[in-house]
């Protein structure tokens, strides 16, 4: 007993700062511990808000994504909110993000992303969520909410990244507002055979993706085939090659036509830049919305130029360039097709809690994400690049699309004719 | 032909996997202690290349590309005494152990630091950075086999930096007084030599020569990270115990061997497979030659 009192004589005659610290900040904690546990967050009608979980990657390969969508719906909550909020049982009331305006970041994780989802539809009481930023993360939540259906507590998770066909199938809670290439992908492949007389084709696919290989076996080549265009190579990877030395000589090889480049952002520049040290020279490549992003551009500089991609949106358009420079302003980031799906999404969730007639009380929470599922079904909005945004069937919004070109370090409309 | 071709990338490139292990080892010779803050030394180093050379168009200009890779130096060497300051000197007596969680835990802050910036600072990118090297599409053709300038670049630099340091701890004055603290701290105390001038040296030098790593690799990957650095760390520590802890000849051959193993594996496998590999070859040599590969008798510690 002696030497512990020793012990902590001689630590308290050490630490001489500590107990000056210790009256600062223990009342500060203490106060913080008691508010925070009494008070709950600011939330449902009678606190004038209604709450909007954001689940978007903030942090590895999708957040070239998630990071743009997750500011495009900032900037349409602040847009609300500056504007009075939504109309919600006669009264005007503040949409409130959850946890706050950075959201969640599930990362790469599918586990991370279905915890998450758990976790602000039963303890952050939200109506709905507005994200993820992947494929494979919304095939995941997607199913769970096949779970939570069952168990009378699903609610709408609306995705404005992920791409893959059949995800609007999985689930009817589940919605998107993605680009889905996968209705376009023959158009932009008679148009690109008709451009430049193509005869074969080969592919690079990122194969840990669930989205690259399904678009390529059950859309591209199917298209090709119909086309009369000869697949001729396909060469696989994943997203943590950084040589790709294999894919680029088994594509000399077969010396096709246009090569698909059919990868995130990284894995697909990195293919480039080895294809354009190897002399890899087809007509043309093609890439998918997954390129088109600030990165593609930045990272990708010479080794991009001349791709093609599929886009919702042409950047030239007036209506877009000054969405565009608003973005620009706010966030000091060029724009990409994330942002503008990422903004829609709020415009729809708007729509959609304007037209449910939910009473937005803890009470009525199941009800009200059951109504606002049904209403959110019919939502619709005008897009920034003037098209009108409304669900089909499969809860996806069908687009035209735009084929752009990768010239001088800026996403171009497609016209190789002019 | 595909097979020579990786194995003659993979050595070169391994060439940066012996200055990582070489940072990694000689830290723990001198304070037997492991410093896991050491990838994200390299992984701030990086960044600190890519930033002159965005900054300053490194696209094509050799000169910018030298200024990045001593930029990358200075601030891996700034960065080790950082990190010799905060996680190592003030645990001096603590547990073995302490030092281990202390360097873990800045590596993490480091880490996340480096996540917010990514996203906050609009030159920089939050997936990847670009670093722009007029030696990004450098190539040289032998034949069918193609190597790229890169890599040539990256060999040759990491050999002058390992001749370099070689002769440094095996010639000079300070060297010496390196090797007496690794041999024994207390009779080198006695010998008049200032023990925590030589630590903090160490750090620096070895930090430096992280940073180099990190400026190396950045330009051969054309892109930087804030997770560059963990993945890094893995397989420094792999070299190290496969080379035998505190073996610094082991750590360059051992670095070469390990680049030119996985260089063949994700070309002609995946990269999927390529941590597998990693730790079948680090088991393998637990497991029949746990000392390591180069370790002398004399390696035995505490």
């Amino acid at each position: 007993m002696q030497i512990m009192r020793t012990t902590i004589g001689n630590r308290r005659k050490k630490n001489k700062y500590a107990p000056a610290a210790m009256r600062y900040f223990a009342p500060r904690l203490a106060l913080a511990l008691v508010v925070g546990a009494a008070a709950p967050a600011s939330a449902f009608q009678d606190e004038g808000t209604v709450r909007i979980g954001l689940l978007e990657s903030q942090t590895g390969v999708l957040s070239p994504y998630g990071i743009p969508g997750l500011a495009g719906s900032q900037m349409a909550i602040e847009e609300i909110n500056n504007a009075g909020g939504v109309m919600v049982d006669g009264k005007k009331v503040k949409l409130a993000a959850v946890p706050d305006m950075k959201g969640h970041d599930p990362a790469n994780d599918p586990a991370q992303a279905i915890a998450l989802v758990r976790r602000m539809a039963s303890d952050d009481g939200v109506l709905m969520i507005k994200g993820t930023s992947g494929s494979n993360l919304s095939d995941a939540v997607f199913n769970y909410l096949n779970e939570m259906d069952k168990q009378g507590n699903a609610l709408v998770v609306h995705t404005s990244a992920s791409v893959a066909p059949g995800l609007g199938k999985i689930s009817r809670w589940g919605f998107r507002n993605s680009f889905s290439e996968v209705d376009i992908v023959y158009g932009v492949a008679e148009r690109i055979q008709k451009q430049t007389g193509a005869k074969t084709a080969g592919f690079y696919i990122q194969q840990d993706n669930v989205y690259y290989p399904s678009i390529a076996n059950k859309a591209i080549i199917p298209a090709l085939n119909k086309l009369g265009i000869e697949v001729k190579t396909v060469t696989e990877g994943v997203g943590s090659d950084r040589d790709f030395t294999r894919q680029v000589n088994a594509l000399r090889e077969g010396q096709p036509d246009i090569v698909y480049v059919l990868g995130q952002t990284l894995p697909a520049i990195n293919f480039l830049k080895e294809g354009k040290r190897r002399g890899l020279a087809p007509k043309v490549f093609i890439g998918g919305i997954a390129q088109v992003t600030a990165e593609t551009l930045r990272s990708g500089a010479e080794a991009v130029e001349g791709m093609v991609v599929a886009s919702s949106y042409d950047p030239q358009s007036p209506l877009v360039q000054k969405f565009g420079d608003d973005y620009k302003k706010r966030f000091s980031q060029d724009l990409s097709p994330f942002v503008v799906q990422g903004y829609e999404a709020i415009y729809l969730v708007k729509d959609a809690i304007e037209k449910s007639g939910i009473k937005n009380t803890k009470q009525s929470l199941t009800e009200d994400r059951a109504k606002f599922r049904d209403a959110y079904a019919k939502a619709s909005v005008t897009s920034v690049t003037g098209e009108k945004i409304a669900f089909n069937a499969d809860r996806d919004t069908l687009r035209t699309g735009v084929l752009l070109v990768v010239k001088n370090g800026q996403f171009v409309a497609w016209n190789p004719g002019k | 032909m595909l097979v020579l071709e990786y194995l003659i990338s993979g050595l070169l490139f391994g060439a940066t996997y012996s200055l990582v292990a070489i940072g990694f080892t000689l830290i723990f010779g001198v304070l037997n202690r492991l410093n896991i803050a050491h990838g994200a030394t390299i992984m701030v180093a990086a960044f600190a290349g890519a930033t002159i050379s965005l900054r300053l168009g490194g696209t094509g200009s050799y000169a910018v590309l030298a200024l990045a890779f001593v930029g990358s130096v200075v601030t891996g060497a700034a960065i080790g005494v950082l990190v010799r300051t905060v996680a190592f000197a003030p645990l001096r007596n603590a547990a073995p152990l302490a030092p281990f969680v202390t360097s873990a835990a800045m590596a993490i802050m480091i880490e996340e630091a480096f996540v917010q910036l990514s996203r906050r600072v609009p030159f920089f990118s939050p997936e990847f950075t670009p670093f722009p090297s007029p030696l990004e599409n450098a190539v040289f053709t032998i034949g069918p086999i193609l190597i790229r300038g890169a890599h040539v670049a990256t060999f040759v630099v990491a050999c002058l930096l390992m001749g370099a340091l070689h002769w440094w701890i095996t010639k000079s004055r300070t060297g010496r007084a390196i090797r007496a603290v690794e041999e024994n701290e207390t009779v080198a105390w006695l010998l008049g030599i200032n023990v925590r001038h030589v630590e903090i040296t160490v750090f620096a030098v070895a930090s430096a020569v992280a940073g180099a790593a990190g400026c190396l690799i950045g330009i051969s990957m054309g892109t930087v990270n804030p997770f560059m650095g963990s993945s890094l760390l893995l397989t420094g520590f792999v070299i190290i115990v496969l080379a035998g802890l505190g073996s610094l000849v082991g750590a360059m051959v051992c670095g070469l061997l390990v680049g030119v193993i996985e260089m063949t594996i994700v070309g002609m496998v995946s990269a999927s497979m390529k941590e597998a590999v990693l730790f079948i070859i680090l088991f393998a040599a637990l497991l029949f030659r746990p000392q390591g590969l180069f370790a002398g008798p004399q390696a035995k510690r505490d």
